[in-house]
């Protein structure tokens, strides 16, 4: 029975409805209780990400506090699991502990017992604007600074506009037919690849990376002068601000959209992604409780929506209702596939991934822009580029997948967005080829997955990008058959040298059935 | 690793060759024999030319090279696992063997070159100190050592993926080189504690299988922080106990099978 309702948060009604201003009465309570409290604000960030030297700098550790025991560190913090499988339940858990938690506050200062979380849907028309509950310093009680703001918030062009492009987002992972993916440069997966207890990965989900990563970065963004990392955008510090919570419940609302969109989008059956890591050694997913008590939960509890006790007040997905268009299989000329021949292929797992090609050298992104060009294997690439003729013609015939793969991107800074731009020309502007753009990402978890002793041995992130459609788009026009294809990276801010953004490898991989 | 639901063909290339070394090391010698005028008390009376030539007679290095050989096989073969899926999904298909196997020899070879300093070191301390002495003696170095912040730095090393060159020549010199790098990391990680095997009086099998067992469960740990204390082998102790509690009626808990 669905007894809490999460509701869209641009359409609750007039500024500070009811449900913003207990969200925000009980962030003020919450904030009051000590860091060794389980269900203070801070513990519960803590559980998402904690770094000594980030919450100080960002004012979130005093020489007053007390940290944890160690017990309650080993337990619950440092828990959030990111390029992984294990994404979406693991987050879905989190979302609830804390909406039960901020319920119960609500309760206890007198508000109604039905209170739930909304959420921000960035990418309806309109509402991309942080809703202004969050964007002033003044809230009707009048007293302090209204708890839903933060100065740690300094949004895409670092001006504390907190608006996020529409170009630079997307919701292209609703099309992506299998949940787990691999790390081995084809899909993903639209949650993750397989891993076991991923605190810190390298290969992230198609959903993770689009909308995810980049919407905590074009958050957070950085201070203009300081160059700090606001609270959204580095892992560690992501859940002490209150609209972390708002953009969790959207991303755990698009995971049971892409649920309901085709028959074949469902969650993995296998026992150790429903039993979690526990059940390969790893640690188990626990939660405080209300009243400061466990709650220890798998993947398989949380995979059954209509067992929740709560809902979205629209789970629509996006365009008009109908099915988007799986991503990589629009045919040019031949206009849409019906519906049936589109589930065949969607139901069709791609077996078979290889690598097309790669640069030759590490590429350091500095300033405005950084160019590099993809050797192409030629018989490897002329496979391709029949596979992808073979599907023009024959709507049945298995149709190849392409990913651009942005390996090891390592850096100082996580408060950087680049778009990643294919086969322009050398005086091409990328401005006058969107069609060539191969999406956008942002470096969210990059600085700690850089460090040589960090949980990530030093990797960095690998993005992963879909690019079929550009690639069959190229062929078309014999773009595809020389043997190089230009890359180009086009920051959103310009990168400073002492960034210390690489890219190790960018490489191109087929995924085929 | 252990965690992975789908089947990995990598488990049968390196299982066999695996398998295979196991079933060669319990038919053969693989341990160090010193003969009756070498040893502590005779080491420093005993002429040291004649004592060592003596000691190289009974331990002649063809015979230690392909003992070693084959206990690197046995113990290793299951660590790399990893790279070798790396270099596999990271490098074009027609170049994916040579890959492998120049990641292969360069490992190796840096494992044939540890096994003179560590049988060499095996030697040292059956030479200078009484049996059974020797074997308490190395063995607290090494658990020194297992509790070093250097130690955690090595095995954080070994998680590392060096970036693979697609094509000709640089391919393979960067899987060489990928080999090489490896094989460094994981002889500082793991080499100190093969020595141990070679000082006990009886029962190196059943030692250099538990040394093994040892090594594995450390290097499927993630990396962390460098720092002194006792680190363990959480996940592997986690999934035995996990298992066993599969085993057991399960009363209220939330396990799918």
């Amino acid at each position: 029975m669905k007894t809490f309702h999460r509701k869209n948060a641009w359409q609750l009604g007039d500024e500070w409805s009811d449900p913003f201003m207990w969200y925000a009465f009980a962030v003020e309570d919450m904030r009051k209780r000590p860091l060794t409290d389980r269900t203070s604000w801070r513990f519960l960030a803590g559980i998402h990400g904690f770094e000594v030297t980030r919450w100080v700098n960002t004012g979130s550790l005093g020489s007053n506090d007390d940290l944890p025991s160690d017990a309650d560190q080993q337990r619950f913090w440092f828990q959030c699991q990111h390029q992984s499988w294990y994404f979406l339940p693991w987050h879905r858990g989190y979302v609830i502990a804390f909406e039960k938690i901020v319920r119960a506050t609500v309760v206890k200062l007198g508000g109604p017992s039905d209170w739930a979380l909304p959420y921000w849907n960035y990418s309806k028309a309109g509402q991309n604007a942080i809703p202004a509950e969050f964007d002033a310093k003044g809230w009707p009680p009048g007293r302090d600074i209204n708890p839903l703001y933060s100065e740690w918030r300094f949004g895409p062009a670092n001006d504390m506009r907190i608006v996020i492009p529409p170009g630079r987002i997307n919701l292209n992972a609703l099309t992506e037919p299998n949940f787990a993916g691999a790390a081995n440069g084809g899909s993903p997966g639209f949650g993750g690849p397989e891993t076991g207890f991923s605190h810190a990965g390298n290969v992230s989900g198609r959903l993770e990376d689009q909308p995810h990563n980049i919407v905590h970065v074009l958050i957070g963004g950085s201070h203009p002068h300081t160059r700090v990392d606001g609270w959204m955008t580095d892992p560690a510090t992501a859940a002490l601000d209150p609209i972390f919570w708002l953009h969790h419940a959207n991303i755990d609302r698009l995971w049971q959209i892409w649920r309901q969109s085709a028959p074949a989008h469902v969650d993995p059956t296998a026992a150790n992604w429903l039993n979690g890591p526990a059940s390969a050694g790893g640690r188990r997913f626990s939660m405080p409780t209300a009243d400061g008590g466990i709650w220890d939960y798998t993947p398989s509890q949380m995979t059954d929506y209509d067992a929740l006790d709560y809902d979205y007040d629209d789970l629509t997905p996006p365009g008009s209702g109908a099915p988007p268009p799986p991503s990589g299989t629009s045919r040019l000329g031949d206009g849409r596939i019906d519906a049936g021949e589109e589930e065949a292929e969607l139901m069709a797992v791609a077996n078979e991934t290889e690598l097309v090609g790669a640069n030759d050298a590490s590429l350091q992104v500095t300033g405005r822009e950084a160019r590099t060009a993809v050797r192409l294997d030629t018989k490897t690439r002329a496979a391709v580029g029949a596979r992808l003729e073979a599907a023009r013609s024959d709507a049945l015939a298995a149709r190849d997948r392409v990913f651009l793969n942005l390996e090891n991107v390592r850096g100082a800074k996580d408060g950087t967005v680049f778009d990643v731009y294919v086969g322009l020309a050398e005086d091409a502007d990328p401005a006058d080829h969107p069609d060539r753009r191969a999406g956008s990402v942002g470096l969210f978890g990059v600085r700690q997955a850089s460090r040589g002793d960090g949980e990530q041995g030093g990797q960095g992130i690998t993005f992963v990008l879909d690019i079929t459609d550009i690639i069959d788009a190229l062929h078309l026009v014999g773009g595809f058959d020389a043997d190089r294809l230009a890359v180009r990276i086009v920051p959103a801010n310009p990168v400073a040298p002492e960034d210390n953004i690489t890219v190790e490898r960018v490489s191109l991989f087929r995924q085929g059935g | 690793m252990a965690w992975s639901s789908r089947k990995d063909p990598g488990a049968v290339i390196l299982g066999v060759p695996c398998l295979l070394a196991w079933t060669a090391l319990a038919g053969g010698a693989h341990g160090i024999v010193l003969p009756g005028i070498c040893g502590p008390a005779s080491f420093w009376s005993a002429p040291v030319p004649a004592a060592l030539d003596l000691a190289v007679l009974l331990n002649p290095p063809d015979r230690l090279a392909g003992s070693w050989a084959l206990m690197a096989v046995a113990m290793m073969a299951p660590l790399i696992g990893a790279p070798l899926r790396q270099l596999r999904e990271r490098s074009l298909a027609r170049l994916r063997s040579a890959a492998m196997l120049c990641f292969a020899l360069g490992y190796g070879g840096v494992w044939m070159a540890a096994g003179g300093i560590v049988l060499g070191t095996a030697l040292g301390f059956a030479l200078l100190l009484p049996p059974g002495w020797s074997a308490a003696g190395a063995g607290l170095l090494v658990l020194l050592w297992q509790v070093s912040p250097t130690k955690q730095h090595c095995l954080n090393r070994c998680h590392a993926r060096p970036r693979i060159a697609a094509f000709g020549a640089p391919a393979a010199a960067s899987a060489l080189r990928y080999g090489l790098t490896h094989g460094r990391w994981c002889v500082a990680a793991s080499a100190p504690l093969m020595v141990l095997p070679f000082l006990l009086p009886a029962g190196h099998l059943a030692a250099m299988a538990a040394v093994a067992v040892f090594l594995y469960a450390e290097r499927i740990e993630r990396p962390a922080p460098p720092r002194w204390g006792w680190r363990g082998t959480t996940i592997a102790w986690r999934l035995t106990l996990y298992k066993a509690a599969a085993l057991a009626p399960a009363a209220g808990t939330n396990r799918v099978a």
